[in-house]
């Protein structure tokens, strides 16, 4: 009987040991932000009605890493700035340098390191001061990303009521601006035709496509037009702004023309911060005779031709 | 999302079906987790014995892109993929790409770079304008 009480525990045990309830949970934040990816790793304690957590739990003058068990990690997949301070792309644990006053932000290469072996000041750290603010009540330490824009974000450390927010900018991958010169060589006036899609394929007997409709001859108005599309390209200070006329979509916001090539141009959405949305779809292959464009080439990543712009004037 | 965002990607994939199949949403997130390297060196002899012959395509809109390929092996070879597999065992160029099972056949990427050598190849630009071309297109 023993026997199998002892049998029955293991197999109970068996199936729990993955399942284990952890004072501090492990937490997995990640944000990308114009193709740059930043991620924290870290364990969430909790308040648990302790008061006073910073200066009494987390005593001042300890080197803390913010978070439990295993050092907190930042990742970032490419160069970035934290604070206007300069972060190679890698792995780091964090640490904060507690003081009654501002704290040291510490970013060190080892992340293997345990919440109780704050790394002493050595090479290839970075290391910079932080601003604190107050904020309301949160039980459980947390790492989050409150804000996004284009060219970075906020990282943002909070646990209960002191916030250490972070600004975290990327390295643009589109570039606004546009040389002047280079926009003035595709300034005008376009009228947009879209191009009709390919005949199907005939059918697997060989026989020809049914042709289409017979022409009307009932003497009946022919089917309104639609309206013409046209695209107005100017330069403006930086940037090479295009008037979509009429607008593909209610909402669609101001449009600017990205550079990829002197003669490849993307469409992109601006809006305060600079560039929304670039529409990486579609490309725009500009020709030109005597230095100006006379018209261009709407085409996919499949390198298909859906439309064609005619200068009609400047 | 907001309500821009979904109208544009309505609108883009509505132009897109105009001219060929919609498009697939994995192609952004591709981008970014591509590996970048250099593009391989065309090898000496290379040829187009290896690419899926037609009759073994599953359809014919990959049709055009793998009869341009046919036509310029020796460009193709010398030209890196820029969806991921690049990096995979057995893989060399984007001709790899069309070779044996053809997964070209499954991959917008593989086939916009095809049919973008093969346009630029014609128009006369040189391997290293090609090159250029589909890492600013694709890279």
């Amino acid at each position: 009987m023993r026997a199998v009480r002892l049998g029955l525990l293991s197999v109970a045990l068996a199936g729990v040991a993955d399942a284990q309830i952890r004072a501090s949970e492990r937490a997995h934040v990640m944000q990308t932000v114009d193709g740059t990816t930043i991620t924290v790793d870290y364990s969430r304690p909790r308040a648990r009605g302790r008061d006073s957590l910073f200066g009494k739990q987390v005593p001042f003058g300890e080197v803390w890493t913010p978070g439990a068990n295993r050092a907190t990690t930042l990742a970032v997949s490419r160069d970035v700035t934290v604070d206007g301070h300069p972060v190679k792309a890698g792995k780091y644990s964090v640490w904060i340098v507690m003081a009654p006053g501002d704290w040291e932000l510490v970013l060190d290469a080892d992340t293997t390191l345990f919440h109780t072996q704050g790394p002493r000041a050595r090479d290839g750290q970075v290391r910079f001061m932080v601003h604190k603010e107050t904020r309301p009540f949160v039980e459980t330490l947390t790492w989050s990303f409150p804000e996004v824009r284009s060219t970075g974000t906020q990282l943002l450390l909070h646990w209960a009521t002191t916030a250490v927010p972070l600004d975290v900018r990327v390295q643009p991958t589109q570039v606004l601006a546009v040389d002047p010169a280079l926009g003035r060589r595709v300034e005008g006036r376009y009228e947009i035709q879209f191009v009709p899609p390919p005949a199907p394929p005939p059918d697997s007997a060989g026989a020809a496509t049914p042709p289409g409709p017979p022409a009307d001859s009932s003497g009946a108005a022919p089917p309104p037009q639609p309206p013409v599309t046209t695209f107005e390209i100017r330069q403006r200070g930086e940037r090479l702004g295009v008037v979509i006329t009429p607008p593909f979509f209610e909402g669609m916001g101001d449009m600017v023309l990205v550079r990829r090539t002197d003669e490849w141009f993307q469409l992109a959405e601006v809006d305060a911060d600079g560039l929304k949305d670039v529409w990486d779809e579609l490309t725009l292959e500009f020709a030109f005779k005597d230095g100006k464009a006379t018209g261009f080439e709407v085409r996919t990543k499949k390198d298909e031709m859906i439309a064609r712009g005619t200068l009609t004037g400047r | 999302m907001p309500l821009s965002s979904l109208a544009r990607r309505s609108f883009v994939l509505s132009l897109a079906t105009l001219g060929m199949a919609a498009l697939p949403s994995p192609l952004r997130a591709l981008r970014s987790l591509r590996p970048r390297g250099p593009h391989p060196t065309p090898r000496p002899g290379i040829d187009a014995s290896r690419v899926l012959p037609a009759s073994e395509l599953l359809g014919v809109h990959v049709l055009l892109a793998f009869n341009a390929v046919r036509g310029i092996p020796q460009v193709v070879d010398g030209i890196r993929c820029h969806c991921g597999c690049a990096d995979a065992e057995g893989f060399y160029s984007l001709l790899s790409c069309y070779e044996g099972h053809g997964m070209a056949q499954y991959c917008e990427i593989c086939q916009g770079e095809g049919l973008l050598a093969r346009r630029l190849h014609d128009a006369g630009k040189s391997l290293d304008e090609i090159r250029a071309a589909i890492d600013v297109r694709f890279g």
